[in-house]
């Protein structure tokens, strides 16, 4: 196996793992504000988060990589937390009472956590998709391909090393459909609620998405392996 | 703080699980390798249909690593949620 590829490996699991486990303060402190100063601060909160969400709509759903299925939830997603920005935008400008612009900016954060949920869930689904839909897929053909090649045309290039290899790739193959089977699926079903429970809501996907993806990239390099000893 | 450390720890355990032989899933036997419409196809011996598919597969986890990497940068924003 080529052991270039854990360095990559590395990167990828640091980079999944994160999502979710960084600390949330509590709604940002406006409590102390002024009505102007409330719906100042709300035109900022509510103007980034929509440029967030059509951004991520843009990225996400121009993939290739989500299924039917899980585009459709995306997409449902961000679009209702896109018009809750809106509405909310124009409700706090329209507020002409402190404590009600208050609440509503409050709502800004615990009642839709575009950045701690709805962003992080579309873009790991979409990981997760990307793996599934595409890559392991093909992978599995390039291992039916080389067993065969193996078994028969290029038997006499068979080596022991080579069935380790081989074998390996198919255990890491088989590892990594087990470990992102429901990832998209659970990481689409986290609520605002859910995370707000649990902070972590959304890493135990982040965790095995990138455990998948780390299988994945051990059976791309044990395919090289065997492919360069054969060639 | 808490959660940093945590995920600190949880960045090392899993690194740790990606060396070979040290797998925290249980792997399925190879027998069991989800058929896909690309492995369905019949077995090509040409070494070049094998180098396709696995240039197709970085291409996918290519995707996935940027997807993985964009779902990190909106959890990091410090922004309340």
């Amino acid at each position: 196996m080529g052991r270039h590829r854990k360095a990559g490996v590395a990167v990828v699991a640091a980079v999944v793992v994160g999502v979710g486990a960084v600390p949330v303060a509590s709604a940002a402190p406006a409590a102390d504000r002024g009505l102007a100063a409330i719906q100042a601060a709300a035109a900022a909160a509510t103007t980034r988060r929509e440029g967030s969400l059509q951004a991520a709509l843009s990225q996400v759903t121009a993939g290739h990589c989500l299924s039917a299925a899980h585009r459709a939830k995306v997409q449902g997603i961000l679009d209702a937390d896109l018009g809750a920005m809106r509405g909310l935008s124009a409700k706090i400008a329209g507020d002409t009472d402190r404590a009600t612009a208050h609440a509503d900016f409050r709502s800004i954060f615990d009642g839709y956590r575009i950045y701690a949920v709805a962003l992080p869930q579309a873009f790991l689904a979409s990981a997760a998709d990307c793996l599934t839909v595409d890559t392991l897929p093909h992978l599995s053909a390039a291992h039916a391909a080389l067993a065969a090649a193996l078994g028969g045309p290029l038997a006499a290039k068979d080596t022991p090393a080579l069935d380790s290899e081989l074998a390996d790739m198919a255990t890491r193959i088989s590892a990594a459909d087990a470990a992102l089977t429901g990832a998209a699926d659970g990481s689409l079903g986290v609520t605002p609620a859910a995370y707000d429970a649990n902070h972590g809501a959304l890493t135990s996907y982040g965790a095995t998405i990138a455990l998948g993806d780390s299988d994945a990239k051990y059976a791309a390099a044990d395919a090289e392996t065997i492919v360069a000893a054969l060639k | 703080m808490r959660r940093v450390l945590l995920g600190v720890l949880a960045s090392a355990l899993l690194l740790t699980g990606c060396e070979r032989g040290v797998h925290v899933a249980t792997p399925a036997p190879a027998s069991e390798v989800v058929p896909s419409p690309a492995a369905s196809r019949s077995p090509q011996v040409n070494l070049s249909s094998v180098q396709s598919d696995l240039n197709a597969a970085q291409s996918g986890q290519s995707r996935a690593d940027s997807a993985a990497s964009a779902a990190q940068s909106a959890a990091s924003v410090d922004d309340n949620g």
